[in-house]
């Protein structure tokens, strides 16, 4: 019997395994390879000859400068708004964290559509109302503007989680000891939560240098470069662009990786105990003649961060005749008919998207949860491995998983899945395995190990318990795990756009289509569409799990 | 008018709760608790969790306040509801350790002990002097450069009650300082922690729901249920001539 229970176990474990490895990880170790190998032979002339290129160069200097100035401007953001919500009496902190939360559930390249319209130099409404081109979002600062103001979304989650997750009773404890709320401030919250400020700060480093979408829609038409959109612009090219895109899809493979592993080491490194426990209590600090001050900064943040730009997409959708201006005779609803019903290649898309996204969810949380409680409950030789199998693709930017696909399934290596719904779920599957593995497996840690053996000892074999005891404890954690995965596949686009074929859209890569080339007021229509899609699904999560997901 | 102004009489130690209520909406978590400390007294509050002692003690250190009632430390009024007195927790000088330590994991045993001296600006040699004082107080000499994770739970323990003492509160606050060690530590601080007091003479209030403890080492017993005082008196009384059955089958429950 228990070796019955061990083998299959065992068996899911290695298939999963298998699985992973064959679609998440063979991909990536493949573009390795052939950016080393020449005809079968060791050789780092592909790195040569791409590094005496200036326009790689180029793009290589502005990924880095992208990068690091949107975690500047994202932590000033994010570490001030989450100090106010986490650790001040700030009147309303729950609504105004659901607010600012809002940009880490959207895709950044919706806020490129709004500061487009906003910003671009000929007929942006911001130049218009000035009545001069002040602003020109075509620009090396528009894709750091744009992207700095979703991405401060990761530093202010990390910094309110932390705060939440510190036991009180430090910051008492400098009370008690003399000192005042902001000296307890100083000395207590901000050194306690750095680690934690500091991780969130190199996932916007690696976000910001893994994003497509901003710099493509903005950087793009004004010939400015990054790697993903160069490794874009190089796969669209002339004959020998794959061999180029791949040598610089492992160079920007190895910065994500190298800061993430960095970052981890860190952590590992610093990791003091945090009592956890009573964290219900939370020392506020009183803002006291500051209130009115840091209620108007607030207020006119989220007009710069939310209202302009979702107003803006609202209002560039509902024009009837594009640069006509805001008068009421101007808008109306029927632009939503033409395009959501009218145009077939948009249809085609939302119904791929979909079905992509329901597949996607359900397949991932399904295995997800299976490996997670095999890591978390078994034993099992080397259930570890699934963990880094599983985080590498997601810690890989999009672009570098993508390419890493076609090269692997396209004929080559026994799959051909070329231009094939199969390849966009594999992409989306092996990306957001991650997700559901951490969601269910923080779950699980929190449930009683005896809960279980409690269920062996009524006399209920292995998938009893599973189901009937553990499934409903985690249900939860499924639900949200679910639309965790659901949210992003809806709108994905950097991986798409070079997986898709002639009969496999997405809403993303039709929308990218529509904002570059011909039609940007129905792009607006469909960001319209996403975000309501998005935000609903964000409201579903907390009222099926009761507030405990969900922003 | 909220009083925010310093303590001035710093010896008179005694801590007097008037009438003290404490409640969450509807919720009733301590009602009509009226007690006085005498200056270097040992007190215990006794009682089951949820008997509202931990909220009481946190009352006294400043750390929440009462619906209703007022709290005096000696003469000083720290908190009167009825006329909006309150000073806050680090105005208050009193000593506090936390069920969980609370010691710092970014700072060094000496940097954790040192910090309520630096925060009052005590100049520099007179700071060495109290801490090492503190430290070889609670016995952890040449321990000073280590991190608290180097520590066990009763040497985290000690730190933590040598930072309380190192300021020479007016009253030593403690809530439930042994429930996280073991059987055989916990003896042995208890013994600790009652000769300490007795050596600095500091006037302690002792949260706990072990009746060995609150008989062994208090003066005096407050034993607490529903946030109710049930009796007050000292071990010997409250074992002999218990008031009701709930104190008599509490205390019972040990022997």
């Amino acid at each position: 019997m228990i070796l019955k229970i061990f083998s299959l176990k065992f068996l899911i474990l290695s298939s999963a395994t298998l699985l992973v490895f064959y679609f998440g990880l063979f991909p990536l170790l493949l573009l390795i390879w052939k950016s080393l190998f020449v005809a079968d032979s060791f050789t780092l002339s592909r790195y040569y000859t791409l590094l005496s290129d200036r326009g790689n160069l180029e793009a290589l200097k502005n990924t880095l400068i992208l990068a690091v100035s949107v975690v500047l401007f994202a932590s000033l953001i994010g570490i001030t708004l989450g100090w106010l919500i986490g650790r001040s009496d700030l009147k309303g902190a729950n609504k105004w964290r659901s607010l600012f939360s809002l940009p880490y559930i959207i895709p950044p390249y919706i806020g490129a559509i709004a500061w487009i319209e906003l910003m671009n130099p000929k007929m942006g409404y911001i130049n218009q109302i000035l009545g001069a081109k002040v602003f020109n979002i075509y620009s090396m600062i528009g894709i750091i503007w744009v992207e700095g103001l979703f991405l401060y979304s990761f530093i202010f989650l990390a910094t309110v989680t932390a705060l939440e997750q510190l036991d009180a009773s430090y910051e008492e404890a400098a009370r008690m000891s003399g000192a005042s709320s902001w000296r307890v401030f100083w000395d207590i919250t901000l050194p306690l939560i750095k680690p934690s400020i500091f991780a969130g700060a190199i996932l916007t480093f690696v976000a910001a240098a893994a994003s497509f979408g901003v710099p493509a829609m903005i950087g793009m038409p004004n010939r400015i470069h990054v790697l993903t959109t160069k490794i874009y612009s190089l796969t669209q090219s002339y004959e020998g662009g794959i061999e180029s895109a791949t040598t610089l899809s492992v160079v920007l493979m190895a910065i994500a990786l190298l800061f993430l592993l960095f970052s981890d080491f860190l952590q590992k490194r610093k990791r003091v105990t945090m009592v956890g426990g009573k964290s219900s209590r939370i020392a506020k600090v009183e803002l006291g003649k500051w209130r009115i001050p840091i209620f108007i900064s607030l207020v006119l943040l989220s007009i710069l961060i939310i209202v302009l730009p979702f107003s803006t997409i609202l209002l560039t959708s509902l024009q009837k005749t594009y640069g006509n201006g805001f008068v009421l005779e101007n808008l109306s609803f029927s632009r939503y008919f033409h395009v959501l019903f009218g145009m077939n290649k948009v249809k085609t898309a939302i119904f791929n998207s979909i079905q992509l996204a329901v597949l996607t969810a359900t397949c991932t949380v399904m295995l997800g949860t299976l490996l997670a409680y095999i890591k978390v409950r078994t034993k099992i030789y080397g259930r570890n491995l699934i963990d880094t199998f599983a985080s590498l693709p997601y810690a890989t930017p999009g672009v570098v998983v993508a390419l890493g696909l076609i090269i692997a399934f396209s004929g080559g290596w026994g799959l051909n899945l070329y231009n094939t719904l199969i390849i966009l779920f594999v992409a989306y599957s092996v990306k957001y395995l991650s997700f559901a593995l951490r969601t269910s497996n923080a779950a699980l840690q929190q449930i009683d190990v005896s809960l279980e053996e409690a269920g062996f000892m009524s006399g209920a074999s292995w998938l009893q318990v599973l189901n009937t005891i553990i499934i409903p404890l985690l249900k939860p954690a499924i639900v949200a795990g679910w639309f965790l995965i659901f949210m992003p596949v809806l709108s994905e686009l950097t991986m798409s756009i070079l997986l898709f074929g002639p009969k496999t859209q997405v809403i993303g890569t039709v929308l990218y289509n529509l904002q570059s080339y011909d039609d940007p007021q129905a792009a607006a229509v469909l960001a319209m569409l996403i975000v309501v899609l998005v935000v609903i699904a964000n409201i579903t999560v907390k009222w099926l799990t009761k507030g405990k997901y969900g922003f | 008018m909220v009083n925010k102004g310093k303590i001035r009489v710093l010896k008179m130690s005694d801590v007097t709760l008037e009438h003290i209520k404490k409640a969450y909406g509807d919720n009733v978590v301590v009602n009509d608790f009226t007690l006085k400390v005498k200056e270097g007294e040992f007190v215990s509050f006794l009682g089951p969790s949820g008997c509202g002692k931990t909220t009481t003690l946190r009352m006294v250190s400043g750390l929440e306040q009462p619906t209703s009632g007022k709290i005096l430390l000696g003469n000083d009024v720290v908190n009167d509801v009825s006329l909006r007195t309150f000073i806050p927790p680090e105005k208050r000088l009193i000593g506090m350790v936390f069920q969980s330590y609370a010691v710092w994991p970014h700072m060094t045993v000496y940097q954790n002990v040192a910090y309520p001296l630096k925060i009052k600006k005590v100049k520099k040699d007179e700071l060495k002097t109290r801490v090492l004082k503190a430290i070889s107080q609670v016995r952890l000499n040449n321990l000073e450069k280590r991190y608290p994770h180097q520590l066990s739970g009763g040497q985290q323990q000690r730190v933590a009650l040598a930072r309380a003492l190192v300021m020479k509160p007016r009253v030593l606050l403690l809530d439930e300082p042994l429930s996280n060690l073991d059987a055989k530590l916990r003896e042995e601080m208890r013994v600790e922690i009652r000769e300490l007091q007795r050596e600095i003479k500091v006037t302690v209030i002792y949260v706990t729901h072990d009746q060995i403890e609150a008989l062994t080492m208090s003066n005096r017993i407050v034993v607490m249920d529903k946030g109710i005082i049930q009796q007050i008196g000292t071990p010997e009384e409250l074992q002999k001539k218990p008031t009701n059955e709930f104190v008599r089958s509490f205390l019972a429950s040990s022997s």
